[in-house]
């Protein structure tokens, strides 16, 4: 196994891939790491695959997508995202992360700036530092479990400021941006004419008393909103790579022909397993946003009583948790989880450069295997609680 | 409706140059091996991410037939990548052995690479083998593009030679039928190559989008990342649909 030496001078992505390399190595380790689901992808949409096999369809589709999937995503986009749209404003993406691609790369010239929350994940840094674009890194705070306040927004508004990059619910910390503050931030893209990119991909999973709130459907903002999402996340279904965007036409249509540049169309086979997805029942949804929320106070009462600290995830799968109360930077504790526990969870510096002090820590394992995990990790910090601060 | 922000400069080059998609259309029934084997997959749950190589089975089937197709050894571990086509496997390549302002000079298949490289900001140019004496090249040239059937003795001779020489990346383009001869099996040019292909896109897998990438230790690990930014990685059952073809 990798030394702590190796990996303490890796941070963003480089390090998580890392840790997740190490993880390989470790007999029976428990992943509460990457953001894949364990669930399993719904049968209705396994059935759908199946059946589009038998019949045979075998066509290589558009580039912006199989038409019939993204006249279902403009028809679900009202009661997912409250947009009112058409197809020609929707396009198909090989997941949600060639989706930010293509909008940062039909969006930012070098130099422009585009507003980041921090804490993030870093992939939204590779793509923007392709592009020749600078991140503006906006603080979020634990006091208000990690919304996006606008003062802080404005305060970095400048001649060269393009997009706000909003995620809601966010990876990593689990915060949304609620109605009151996506108010306010949808006025001062209006005042300062610039776009708000808002990635909404683990939308489906706000919990109760928190509401999704999509800033495309606020006033002004229709033409000033790039809408990123996908079936990954929701359907549990990440490994058929199905994201989308929605955005007026004019840049799907300069996002399509850098799409045909990138990758070309997405697979068939998971078009059709989208569109099963797409216009099939919600009720797995639900039954997943349950599961979640079972997890969730599990997690809660079991990371509370190591004495750690965390914000109540308002969605998402992650736990962003506060380990400073052991005296341990959160790299050193995650390796010695991995370690010692054999427990796989990444640093808060896998998503920004401050956040020494935090781990991400996510839902996406069952009850029974979440409560090993904690009983693992339980001895670890008992054990090393106080010992270092490297 | 329109943006309210005007689009990059090099989007909106792009949408003026861009002639439109691969060739659309029905690539015939779905071969029964390959659907068994999808169907199989699907059976166990392979419908999560995979490594973001790729599987490895597949992979070491795609560095058996380099080696066989061409005589080429790469490290299946280590060395290549699973990519959703071969657009993405040449995109891949183009974004990290190029910088701004610099040069690929392509022998063929100029309108294969020509968008991804303007994407890039850097310059394609088209250049006729047969006329290296003829041809102006300067050291904004980073990289050659080319296919195994581009290279006579001629080619191996002048502007092999000279990417040796030059240190130039190339890229070479792959298929599954092979022919001609494979830069990267002589000695002076084997780490400064990449092999870019298709799996199965002439046997009716095109609509299946894998491919794959092909590298030197040097830059696989670049390579890597940069397709694990792009897409994290390749549709899962698309690998064991062209896993089922390559072991046929």
């Amino acid at each position: 196994m990798s030394s702590l030496a190796e990996i303490r001078e890796m941070s963003g992505t480089e390090l998580r891939y890392a840790l997740m390399d190490l993880a390989k190595e470790v007999p029976d380790a428990i992943a509460l790491g990457r953001g894949d689901p364990d669930l399993d992808t719904p049968a209705e949409i396994v059935s759908a695959v199946k059946k589009a096999l038998r019949t045979g369809r075998n066509r290589l589709m558009p580039a912006a997508g199989m038409p019939e999937l993204r006249e279902a995503i403009a028809a679900k986009a009202v009661p997912d995202h409250n947009l009112h749209v058409s197809s020609d404003q929707v396009m198909v993406t090989a997941g949600g992360q060639e989706g930010l691609f293509l909008i940062i790369s039909a969006l930012i010239d070098p130099g422009d700036e585009i507003l980041v929350p921090d804490p993030r994940y870093t992939s939204y840094d590779q793509a923007i530092e392709y592009a020749g674009g600078v991140a503006v890194s906006v603080p979020t705070y634990p006091e208000d479990a990690f919304d996006v306040r606008p003062e802080e927004v404005e305060k970095r508004i400048g001649p060269k400021t393009k997009a706000l990059l909003l995620v809601t619910p966010s990876n990593p910390t689990g915060g949304i941006v609620t109605r009151k503050n996506a108010e306010a931030l949808a006025e001062l893209a209006v005042k300062h004419n610039f776009v708000v990119i808002s990635d909404e991909i683990y939308g489906k999973f706000v919990y109760p008393p928190f509401e999704h709130v999509s800033i495309g459907s606020m006033p002004g903002m229709s033409d000033r909103t790039i809408t990123l999402s996908g079936f990954s996340k929701a359907y549990a279904m990440t490994g058929f790579r199905v994201g989308y965007i929605i955005a007026p036409e004019d840049a799907i249509e300069a996002m399509t022909s850098i799409k045909t540049v990138t990758t070309g169309p997405v697979a068939t086979v998971s078009q059709e397993a989208a569109l099963a997805a797409a216009t099939g029942s919600e009720a797995c949804i639900d039954e997943f946003r349950e599961i979640y929320l079972g997890r969730r106070s599990l997690l809660a009462e079991g990371l509370s009583a190591m004495g750690f600290r965390y914000g109540e995830p308002r969605g998402g799968f992650f736990f962003w948790t506060d380990s400073s109360s052991t005296g341990m930077r959160a790299l050193e504790l995650s390796y010695l989880f991995l370690k010692e526990a054999r427990v796989l969870i990444f640093p808060g510096t896998a998503f920004g450069d401050r956040w020494s002090d935090y781990l991400r820590i996510t839902m996406l394992q069952p009850d029974e295997v979440l409560k090993e995990a904690l009983a693992r990790m339980s001895p670890v910090v008992a054990r090393y609680r106080g010992s270092s601060r490297g | 409706m329109a943006l309210a922000v005007s689009l990059a400069e090099r989007a909106l080059r792009l949408v003026s140059t861009v002639e439109g998609s691969e060739e659309e259309g029905d690539f015939g029934a779905i071969d029964s091996k390959v659907r068994l084997a999808v169907i199989a997959a699907l059976e166990r749950g392979e419908t999560h991410y995979t490594d973001r190589p790729g599987i490895l089975p597949l992979r070491q089937q795609v560095a058996s037939s380099l080696e066989r197709t061409y005589g080429v050894h790469y490290d299946p571990k280590t060395s290549v990548t699973i990519t959703c086509g071969a657009t993405e496997a040449r995109f891949v390549a183009i974004q990290q052995l190029l910088a701004d302002g610099d040069v690929l000079l392509c022998l063929s298949g100029r309108e294969r690479v020509a968008a991804a490289v303007s994407l890039r900001g850097a310059t394609c140019r088209e250049v006729d083998a047969s006329s290296y004496d003829e041809v102006l090249v300067d050291d904004r040239v980073k990289v050659l593009y080319l296919t195994p059937e581009d290279v006579t003795p001629d080619v191996s001779d002048t502007w092999l030679e000279r990417a040796g020489r030059e240190g130039w990346w190339l890229i070479v383009e792959t298929d599954e039928v092979g022919g001609g001869v494979h830069p990267g099996t002589e000695p002076r040019l084997t780490d400064r190559t990449v092999s870019v292909g298709g799996v199965g896109e002439d046997h009716g897998l095109k609509s299946w989008r894998v491919g794959y990438l092909a590298s030197p230790n040097m830059r696989a690990g670049e390579l890597r990342s940069f397709k694990q930014a792009l897409t994290i990685c390749t549709t899962n059952l698309s690998q064991w649909a062209a896993l089922a073809l390559m072991e046929e």
